[in-house]
């Protein structure tokens, strides 16, 4: 089909200014994770300050370090992670050519790397970088008490990587209105596909009041009096939340529709309650953009009663996709290769997370939990235990697409389990010191309450996913320098993508098969004629 | 492209439910908090009015590979000179006028880009 049609010039698509989606994304990728190994740093220089309870840095220092720690696994990595995942993956799941307005995508790109690059630059400045968390609340980020220019570069740099990460969802979702193959209705769009519509919806819908908090804080600090008083405050917590908790679920969707995908094709079925699961997608995403008060229940400035009412309904459709995981594997010739049981981690982890989300949705109990490490965990559950674990399982499934080659199963399993150790023993103490009063983002705790011990647990624990990282990255050196050859589905998986070759060519397919449901594929299979063995009964 | 509208549409009047149900929360307390209501009925009237532009649109492309530059220095000039032009606005204008002349350089490329693009397909059609 889109061989009829070549690009203008018929040279491989290489480099930093390529306008195929698969190479887009795959610099994107690249860069988010030169941006997690960073943030990784920042991470364990905190660990190591709280193992010792100080002397490793300054609280000046640790200031900066949290804030960007977080902006940084927020804004550079995991957002970007996922829509990257999406430019690669939804053009080939709806038999597209080629990703709608590619140059806008290329344009994110470089507007992420120069965002991530200016946000960084603020640890060059005198003052350091940011130190007002990553919300970047007023007034604790205006301009006296956040003077130097590292606040105004961390300002910038968000602003950019805002507008990037809408251009990606401006195309992935343009893809799909516009671009899909013929016979592949929206009914029959794969889950992973469902899941970037639903996540573009809200970064295209929630991410504008970022933007808008943004421009409001810049004009505070030039030139003041637009953020003034306590109305102030409380208008930039509004604006912020209302994209800050829908972003929460941009780095979820896109991981939990990669999970769901591993699931389906290693439990050898199709997806389970595909219907109901694409109703509880739009339900649940339309949902996530009303729940953004819950992190201002303290205040006394938003309807608690409301907010705490639409955080509690999330449990419907999330029960629902629950439901549907549970329904495909059951039954099903299950195949625990590392995809699986990263994808199996990530339900059980996340699960976790989630719960204890439904805790702190409830006012009276947060009150008493809330900036305490107990929202830390809960955090960190939902977005490292959970989306960080089904992210690897889609590495680890789509690795041969990308490039040709196969991961290693046996130093993928090694990954798999320091990780799970790692990710436990760094997180699950974070509950009992925050439920025993331990407040976030205090660089020394007072003496005498027993915290250390944990602490200390929990920088062993990071330790671990340190060399569990490292593992991956040996993991994929190797694989990369000793290929052993993929094949174009190595998985029998079921969606277009494997109807492809591996990597596929610059417009993505040769040929499409007929698509007659979201599992081309697996149609195929079962309309296949049986082998002669099993056909004659012997 | 009238069924891609309807995602849009479903989502948006979703959005407006929860924000009928905020009024409903809300009504003690209107004139303190209408910044909840409105944000949350902003984004459930964009995403109606985007639906009714999708619904208009023309006919989906269904996988036809368009005509497309296989590489676009220029778009990413553009990007990063708008970067420039941003961070000027506060550390100087030599920034400003370093990030102007990147970006100008960044839209002739790709104006470049898209007369070469059409070109192409005239002589394609012929």
């Amino acid at each position: 089909m889109s061989a009829a049609a070549p690009a203008l010039r018929e040279l491989p698509a290489r480099g930093l200014a390529s306008t195929d989606h698969k190479r887009i994304a795959i610099n994107l990728g690249a860069v988010a994770f030169v941006f997690f190994v960073a943030g990784g740093v920042l991470a364990l220089i905190m660990r190591a300050q709280l193992a010792a309870d100080g002397g490793v840095v300054s609280e000046n220092v640790y200031n900066q370090l949290f804030t960007m720690h977080g902006s940084t696994m927020v804004y550079l990595v995991v957002v970007p992670m996922a829509l990257a995942a999406g430019l690669y993956l939804v053009p080939l799941q709806v038999g597209a050519a080629a990703v709608a307005a590619p140059r806008l995508a290329l344009a994110g790109l470089w507007l992420l790397v120069s965002g991530g690059v200016t946000m960084w630059c603020g640890f060059l400045t005198s003052g350091g970088a940011a130190q007002a968390s990553w919300w970047g609340f007023d007034p604790l980020s205006d301009l006296p008490h956040s003077p130097g220019s590292g606040m105004d570069l961390w300002l910038y740099g968000v602003v950019l990587v805002t507008v990037a990460q809408m251009l990606w969802a401006g195309c992935i979702l343009g893809t799909v209105v516009r671009r899909r193959a013929p016979g592949m209705t929206l009914l029959r769009m794969p889950v992973f596909t469902w899941t970037m519509v639903v996540t573009c919806l809200m970064v295209l819908f929630a991410f504008p009041a970022l933007l808008v908090a943004l421009c409001l804080l810049w004009a505070q600090r030039h030139g003041g009096g637009v953020l003034a008083g306590n109305q102030g405050a409380v208008a930039y917590q509004q604006l912020f939340w209302f994209y800050a908790h829908p972003v929460v679920y941009v780095m979820f969707f896109p991981f939990l529709g990669m999970a769901a995908e591993v699931v389906a094709t290693f439990s050898r079925r199709r997806f389970f309650g595909y219907p109901a699961f694409v109703v509880a997608l739009l339900a649940f995403s339309g949902m996530s953009m009303t729940v953004w008060g819950h992190h201002m229940f303290t205040f006394g400035q938003v309807t608690n009663k409301y907010f705490s009412l639409t955080s509690t309904a999330l449990v419907v459709p999330a029960g629902i996709e629950y439901f549907d995981f549970l329904g495909t594997l059951w039954r099903g010739a299950v195949r625990f290769t590392t995809p699986l049981l990263f994808a199996l981690a990530f339900l059980v982890q996340f699960l976790v997370g989630g719960l204890t989300g439904v805790i702190l949705a409830s006012p009276p109990l947060d009150y008493g939990l809330n900036m305490s490490y107990f929202v830390v965990a809960h955090f960190h559950y939902t977005i490292f235990a959970g989306s960080a674990f089904a992210l690897f399982a889609g590495i680890y499934f789509w690795f041969p697409k990308v490039t040709g080659a196969m991961l290693r199963e046996g130093l993928g399993r090694v990954h798999f389990v320091l990780m799970v150790i790692g990710t436990n023993l760094t997180f699950f103490p974070m509950f009992i010191l925050g439920a025993d009063g331990m407040t976030r983002r205090i660089a020394v705790y007072p003496p005498g309450r027993g915290w250390q011990p944990l602490n200390e647990l929990e920088t062993a624990g990071a330790g671990l996913i340190a060399l569990a990282t490292m593992v991956f990255l040996v993991n994929v050196g190797i694989s990369l320098r000793r290929r052993r050859p993929a094949g174009d589905d190595p998985w029998e998986g079921q969606t277009l993508e494997w109807a492809t070759s591996s990597p596929p060519p610059r417009l993505n397919f040769a040929t499409l098969p007929p698509i007659r449901s979201f599992a081309p594929l697996l149609d195929l299979r079962e309309a296949a004629p049986a082998p002669p063995g099993l056909a004659d009964g012997s | 492209m009238r069924r891609a509208a309807l995602v849009f549409a479903v989502w948006g009047v979703w959005l407006g439910v929860w924000t009928a149900a905020q009024l409903l929360f809300l009504h003690a307390t209107l004139p303190e908090q209408t910044i909840q209501w409105v944000m949350l009925g902003g984004a459930s009237a964009a995403a109606l009015l985007t639906g009714a532009a999708v619904g208009r649109a023309g006919p989906r492309h269904e996988g036809a590979a368009q005509l497309i530059t296989n590489e676009s220095v220029a778009s990413a000039t553009v990007a990063v000179g708008l970067a420039i032009l941003l961070v000027g606005t506060s550390f100087g204008a030599f920034l400003l006028m370093i990030g102007g002349g990147v970006t100008l350089l960044g839209v002739t490329g790709v104006l470049r880009e898209e007369r070469a693009r059409r070109r192409l397909g005239r002589r394609r059609t012929r």
